[in-house]
């Protein structure tokens, strides 16, 4: 049950820490686009 | 395949190549090689994982976690160990650097221009040998996922990434990092979810997983074990591209937590690599060793989000590719090309040099990976003796001001030396891997002659450090 649950909690932080990124690629893109 | 997933990934290569041509084009060597030095935390974290995670950390790992279980996970686990530490103690003190493009600007500003020279060597060569196997293995990948034929598969990947490459340099390859990044941290992870929905939910996972797979050392001899965790956790340290990651960095706390969440997120990626193939060899029983990441999604997505998943993929070949291309070029223009001109360079010319390199390089590469497996072998020579001939001597010269650039030749020299003999002249005795002696005696000959020369200063041009004001002020 615990290796289940690392297991998930291992693939949620995957998704959300591609969700982050491309959040932030959003609120820097015109800034970055323009360097 | 489904011409929904088709679709996906037409749709996807056309989106690549659009956002590189919307971005603005790359006007100087600050821009080309480091973008400009503004790179906030969340995109190094995304565009160094974007880079680290190529084919081996990917389809790799699956492979082996099929046929051998979680103790590879743990092997991994050394490469995800080795990021936290380098954003910890090197990433902020390499970014202080301020005027350096690449790792061998860094060991110029300290060593000399010999010691850049050869960093620069050691750099395009590694690169070039990365870029090879990558692409190989892009042909691969991509007409086993798709219908294009191998040598049109490697065309197809090679160009995107030299155009867009090429254009806007390492910030087109930024941007395009993230997204790709995104796609692959979104796509691939969620086959496990859909893993988890063939049999009794959350229970399936650990009801699956048997005892076998979780033995960490019953498929290795300890000492074994213990050279493969040596090899992942210095293998890969500062190379060329990762370094550039630094350099870019906004500043040194985004330098520092980029790599330290590069460093985590690898170690939940892993996991997640780790247990598709694990399910694939076990719940799946899948036959196949060489494709099981592939097999596992063809058998549990849907259509629309195979396609998708099979995008991931792709975004992990491509985005390797374009980050090792930039930094071929841009150390090659850098530390050979720039180092041998006496009169010095202007920026112009480099920038234009970079992007020639770019599609020079990018071409050649291509072009030894559909001709010749052995030409991509011995360019990989260079990873095995890139930690125990540059890592240690860069580590030092971001700590250490009064380093002596004749302590740096001689561990390089040294290092590389002794490694080359033990690994391909003894082949290893008692499976004592070469990476620790040739660090070992890296190490030695370093503080040897360091403390041998270490307060006479050299006035060669060649062994005189090129040190700017910022990079004293550290």
């Amino acid at each position: 049950m615990l290796l289940t649950l690392v297991i998930y909690g291992a693939t949620l932080a995957c998704i959300l820490t591609g969700v982050a990124a491309i959040t932030s690629l959003v609120k820097n893109f015109a800034k970055l686009k323009n360097l | 395949m489904h011409l929904m997933d088709s679709v996906i990934i037409v749709a996807y290569f056309i989106g690549m190549l659009v956002i590189a041509l919307l971005g603005k084009k790359a006007k100087s060597m600050a821009d080309f090689a480091v973008g400009s030095r503004a790179i906030p935390t969340m995109i190094i974290v995304a565009t160094l994982s974007a880079t680290y995670i190529g084919p081996g950390y990917s389809l790799g790992l699956v492979d082996k976690a099929a046929s051998q279980g979680y103790v590879w996970y743990v092997i991994f686990l050394a490469f995800s160990l080795q990021t936290v530490l380098t954003g910890w103690f090197v990433a902020p003190r390499l970014n202080a650097f301020s005027n350096a493009y690449t790792l061998g600007d860094v060991m110029g500003q300290r060593y000399g221009r010999l010691v850049q020279l050869v960093t620069g060597i050691m750099s395009v060569v590694l690169c070039a040998g990365f870029i090879g196997a990558i692409t190989r293995a892009a042909g691969d990948i991509i007409s086993t996922l798709t219908p294009i034929p191998f040598i049109a598969a490697v065309a197809l990947s090679i160009t995107i990434v030299v155009i867009y490459s090429t254009l806007g340099g390492v910030k087109t390859i930024v941007i395009t990092d993230v997204i790709q990044f995104t796609v692959l941290a979104v796509s691939i992870p969620l086959t496990v979810f859909f893993i988890a929905g063939l049999g009794d939910g959350i229970g399936t996972i650990s009801h699956n997983i048997n005892e076998a797979s979780l033995t960490l050392g019953g498929h290795f001899s300890w000492i074994v074990f213990a050279g493969l965790f040596i090899s992942f956790l210095f293998g890969e340290v500062l190379i060329p591209p990762y370094a550039n990651r630094a350099l870019m960095a906004k500043d040194q706390g985004n330098a520092k937590w980029g790599f330290i969440f590069a460093g985590l997120f690898s170690a939940c990626w892993f996991l997640v690599c780790a247990t598709l193939g694990i399910f694939g060899s076990e719940l799946l029983s899948i036959q196949d060793e060489n494709n099981v990441l592939i097999n596992v999604m063809q058998q549990v997505l849907p259509v629309g989000l195979f396609g998708l998943a099979a995008a991931g993929i792709i975004a992990v070949i491509m985005s390797s590719q374009s980050s090792l291309l930039n930094a071929a070029a841009v150390s090659f223009s850098q530390d050979i090309i720039a180092t041998l001109h006496t009169q010095g360079l202007d920026n112009k010319k480099e920038l234009l040099y970079s992007k020639l390199l770019t599609i020079g390089v990018g071409i050649s590469a291509a072009f030894i990976a559909l001709k010749s497996d052995s030409i991509v072998d011995a360019l990989l020579v260079c990873y095995t003796l890139w930690a125990p001939t540059i890592v240690f001597p860069v580590i030092i010269a971001t700590f250490k001001k009064n380093a002596h650039p004749l302590a740096a030749l001689a561990a390089i020299v040294g290092g590389g030396a002794a490694t080359a003999i033990w690994h391909w002249g003894l082949g290893n005795p008692g499976e004592v891997p070469a990476i620790v002696v040739g660090i070992a005696v890296n190490q030695v000959l370093f503080w040897s002659v360091q403390g041998l020369v270490g307060r006479q200063v050299s006035s060669h041009s060649w062994f005189y450090p090129q040190l700017p004001q910022e990079a004293q002020n550290q």
